[in-house]
């Protein structure tokens, strides 16, 4: 059984997990239909269909301020930066951050900054971010780290996407600095990339920032990887996709 | 007899060695109808209704391939087939298994640092299920 010791929280443009205690998960409630017909193979049944989704996430977090400069932000300023927007990609990682590693992410409105510090207690809060439009996303980790120059992802066996379903990335640029990021989520039939297809092209960067993208399927390759371009200077990101 | 090794499965994937826990109490839910007439026994009459059913069940989490969050993150807000037992043994005559479809509602949890990872669901019952011997 594994214990949870690290993992990796974005809020758009921020990491917060240097901050974050404990995360409930985006979990998407389901509005349960019960019903019943006619139908005599069901007789004396109640029978269930899936209504609407509404991801939901939640954390714990240290309470930090920087009251002198509006350039380094820390956890209070990040989420009241955040406060009532829409759209903002929600990222939560399990373990460091690998390529591969389980990762939930959605887009969100930040709903509820309950801080609470009682006399002698570290400054802590309570966040509350709901899914401002479409689903939660159960995927994996694709590259995430600080980089000086362009490379790509060794890859993962994700799975085709099949008629109806669609790929999402999310991109989180925490910072960048001296040159322009651009990246990439590439698809192939073979674990080579011999014959590597773009699926998700972010547009460049020169300064910190967030992206999501969505591309219907079907697309039959199985392999994913991000690939990373620089121009100079530094870029710190993580970019997460899943399938749904 | 004491419930020490429960047997879950979803989507014909056997998912109990991650089992913590499994509450099967939402099987056997009937709606009870109200067919009180005019009668001299001044005491009410009451008939079954529609059956509902349900199970809850609570795993380590697993990654992977095959794996608690693999299994229930694909069938998730689908209709699958489930079976349950009591116990992990053999079907027969002292272990009965319940069978059906049912509507798969994945809660992951993460929980706060230092605590182990886990996974919930619940599986709505989608029509009838079924009590068997074999």
């Amino acid at each position: 059984m594994s214990v949870f010791t690290a993992g990796l929280l974005y809020l758009g443009k921020y990491g917060l997990h240097v901050y974050a205690q404990g995360i409930e998960p985006p979990v998407e409630d389901v509005d349960v239909k019960r019903y019943a017909t006619l139908d005599p193979s069901h007789a004396g049944f109640r029978r269930a269909a899936a209504g609407l989704g509404q991801g939901r996430a939640s954390w714990d977090m240290l309470v930090d301020f920087d009251a002198t400069s509006e350039s380094t932000y820390k956890s209070h300023d990040i989420v009241r930066a955040a406060w009532k927007t829409s759209d903002v990609p929600v990222s939560v990682v399990v373990g460091s951050g690998a390529e591969g590693d389980p990762a939930w992410f959605f887009r969100a409105l930040t709903a509820g900054y309950k801080p609470n510090g009682p006399v002698g207690d570290l400054l802590a809060a309570k966040v509350d971010v709901v899914s401002s439009q479409g689903p939660v996303v159960y995927g994996s980790a694709l590259q995430i780290g600080t980089k000086t120059s362009g490379g790509n992802g060794t890859g993962l066996n994700l799975g085709a996407i099949a008629t109806g379903k669609s790929l999402h990335a999310a991109l989180h640029v925490t910072a960048c600095a001296g040159g322009t990021l651009t990246v990439t989520v590439q698809s192939d039939d073979n674990a080579g990339f011999t014959s590597a297809t773009a699926r998700a092209s972010f547009a460049g960067v020169t300064a910190a920032g967030f992206e999501w993208i969505e591309t219907a399927g079907p697309i039959t390759d199985t392999y994913w990887r991000a690939l990373w371009t620089l121009t100079g200077g530094s870029a710190t990101f993580a970019v997460c996709m899943g399938i749904r | 007899m004491v419930a020490t090794n429960p047997y879950l499965s979803v989507n014909a994937v056997n998912l109990s060695t991650y089992l913590r826990n499994v509450d099967p109490s939402g099987i056997g839910e009937v709606e009870q109808k109200d067919a009180t007439v005019a009668s001299s026994t001044g005491v009410k009459r009451v008939e079954a209704g529609l059956e509902g059913w349900s199970i809850k069940a609570t795993f380590k989490q697993v990654f992977g391939a095959g794996y608690v969050h693999e299994t229930l993150r694909a069938a998730h807000k689908t209709i699958v087939a489930i079976e349950f037992r009591f116990d992990g043994a053999a079907v027969g005559a002292t272990n009965p298994k319940v069978t059906g479809n049912a509507l798969v509602l994945y809660k992951p949890k993460l929980g706060q640092v230092g605590e182990f990872l886990e996974a919930e669901v619940e599986l709505i019952g989608d029509g009838a299920y079924t009590w068997a011997t074999s």
